[in-house]
């Protein structure tokens, strides 16, 4: 009647053949219902299914807006999978959520290049992965976690930190003193030094990235997570950042204590000044290694703390750097460099 | 009122005055504010304002013998380097006496280290003097924080020039 065939006019009725304005005209002259009002309908129809692809498309752009995907699936963190529901579905499993609709958590303290940015997408799943990591380590692996031992567990640290091989005793020692220790590879562009949390009100972990191997980054870092845990600063690193003091100064107060403390773990702070006002501003070699033999530190740390002091150039005493990232990864609990966890066990 | 010459410090003689003149001289004719003293002396005999001084052979000589005494050092078990020669004076108007470690009295050895302490102090006092006058007049910035116990410094001094890169001893 329509002059088409069944099959075309099936195409048509089920929405997979477009209705054209000859067809409208030709259902006009059959059924008597203007041709503009198939034609209104054609087009509400197409409007609909369009705005079911753009809903598709924004759910797909929030996943990647939330979460680096791709370095994700590569790294073995979630399934490796195109379907849009299940990158959907692991990322709520990685993640710990019941919608993407929220912000991941991070719980605790980053260190990070920028402390007053909001964490990227890149630095909240490296700290939550740091998380997942931590919790595979066997509970009976570790002594209990208790807070009025965090002083001797810092004086054991200085001493690990004045020796080049200490570092490969590190996850040793903070597992009897029940914190955990894992080492993390960072995402790429994901600049994050360090991360302190709990899994629980007795579980620290102190995740690493150990971005620049180098030993003075190391021990301050280290310093640093192990001052959060101390004072279990576990405030969401971007719930501070709205407070315009902490802009003005830069890190907010936490950080900067972490910063202070961590450093006062290795060298004294009347020392390192007493030292910088008699010998700076010019140091030598000998200079910096006598005073390191004398207070029983690494070199490496002292010509750290006097960078980031200003009291010497960042580009001097490169020489004397000690590499430390494979020694720790030997060590440790380590995702990363090729080292990889059993699925079963992070999942 | 003028500032007293402090006791037991001699004037600057003839000779020390003209040196001190030529100094000011090549800074002021060339404007030079960071000289080298191998700079001035080049321009000084360049610029025929410096005469080798006649001096007797003895006073020569015997500035060397000073210089020299003043080096000579062994290597003693501990692994330190001692001086081996040192001089004293028994008194103001005494004459200045040498003896190698192994043959000086205990009295002289006192005086020879409290007179070397002596200089020390001299020259901590002069090095403070400069500081606050700089600071007073000339310095811009934070005032110069001048350290004047030594302790920190002997003991670090007296410590290897290479790190001793193993775990500490009290390792309780």
């Amino acid at each position: 009647m329509l002059g088409r065939t069944t099959a075309r006019v099936s195409q048509i009725m089920t929405g997979k053949q477009e209705l054209s304005p000859e067809i409208a005209l030709a259902l006009e002259s059959v059924f008597g219902v203007p041709a503009t009002v198939w034609l209104q309908r054609e087009a509400a129809y197409r409007l609909y299914l369009a705005s079911a692809d753009t809903s598709a498309i924004r759910r797909r752009a929030r996943m990647y807006e939330l979460a680096p995907v791709r370095e994700m699936q590569k790294r073995g963190w979630i399934d490796s999978s195109e379907s849009t529901d299940d990158i959907e579905k692991e990322l709520l499993r990685f993640f710990e959520m019941d919608s993407l609709e929220v912000e991941p958590a991070i719980h605790g303290a980053m260190r990070k290049t920028n402390p007053i940015a909001p964490p990227t997408a890149s630095q909240t799943a490296w700290a939550c992965r740091v998380r997942q990591v931590a919790r595979a380590i066997p509970a009976d692996s570790l002594g209990a976690y208790n807070e009025s031992k965090i002083d001797a567990c810092k004086k054991q640290i200085r001493k690990l930190a004045s020796y080049s091989a200490g570092v490969g005793k590190v996850p040793e020692l903070l597992a009897s003193f029940g914190i955990r220790f894992v080492v993390v590879e960072g995402l790429p562009g994901a600049k994050v030094d360090g991360y302190a949390t709990w899994l629980n009100d007795d579980t620290p972990v102190i995740g690493m990235s150990i971005k620049y191997d180098r030993m003075d980054s190391f021990w301050h870092t280290l310093g640093h997570e192990l001052i959060h845990v101390q004072h279990r600063d576990a405030a969401p690193i971007d719930g501070d950042v709205s407070d315009p003091d902490e802009l003005i100064h830069g890190k907010a107060p936490i950080e900067r204590r972490a910063d202070s403390e961590g450093a006062a773990i290795y060298v004294a702070p009347d020392e390192l000044e007493s030292f910088i006002r008699r010998v700076g501003p010019v140091y030598t070699t000998e200079r910096i290694n006598q005073f390191a033999n004398s207070i029983k530190m690494h070199p490496c740390i002292i010509i750290g703390q006097l960078k980031h002091r200003g009291a010497i150039g960042w580009s001097k005493f490169t020489k004397i750097s000690v590499p430390v990232r494979e020694a720790v990864i030997k060590s440790s609990i380590t995702d990363g460099w090729g080292k990889s966890l059993f699925p079963g066990v992070v999942k | 009122m003028k500032p007293r010459r402090k006791k037991g410090r001699k004037a600057p003689d003839k000779f020390e005055k003209d040196i001190a003149s030529m100094i000011a001289a090549y800074v002021a004719d060339t404007g030079d504010q960071r000289w080298t003293r191998d700079k001035v002396a080049a321009w000084a005999i360049k610029k025929n304002k410096w005469e080798q001084r006649p001096i007797s052979a003895v006073r020569e000589l015997s500035r060397i013998i000073g210089r020299v005494a003043r080096q000579v050092t062994f290597v003693d078990d501990d692994g330190n380097e001692v001086r081996k020669y040192h001089s004293f004076q028994l008194g103001d108007e005494q004459p200045r006496l040498w003896s190698s470690i192994d043959a000086i009295t205990p009295e002289a050895m006192t005086a020879s280290i409290n007179d070397r302490r002596d200089k020390l102090v001299d020259g901590a006092v002069k090095m403070v003097i400069d500081a606050e006058h700089y600071d007073k007049h000339y310095n811009t910035g934070d005032s110069i924080r001048v350290e004047t116990d030594l302790t920190k410094d002997v003991k670090e001094k007296r410590q290897p020039g290479l790190y001793d890169d193993v775990p500490p001893d009290d390792d309780d």
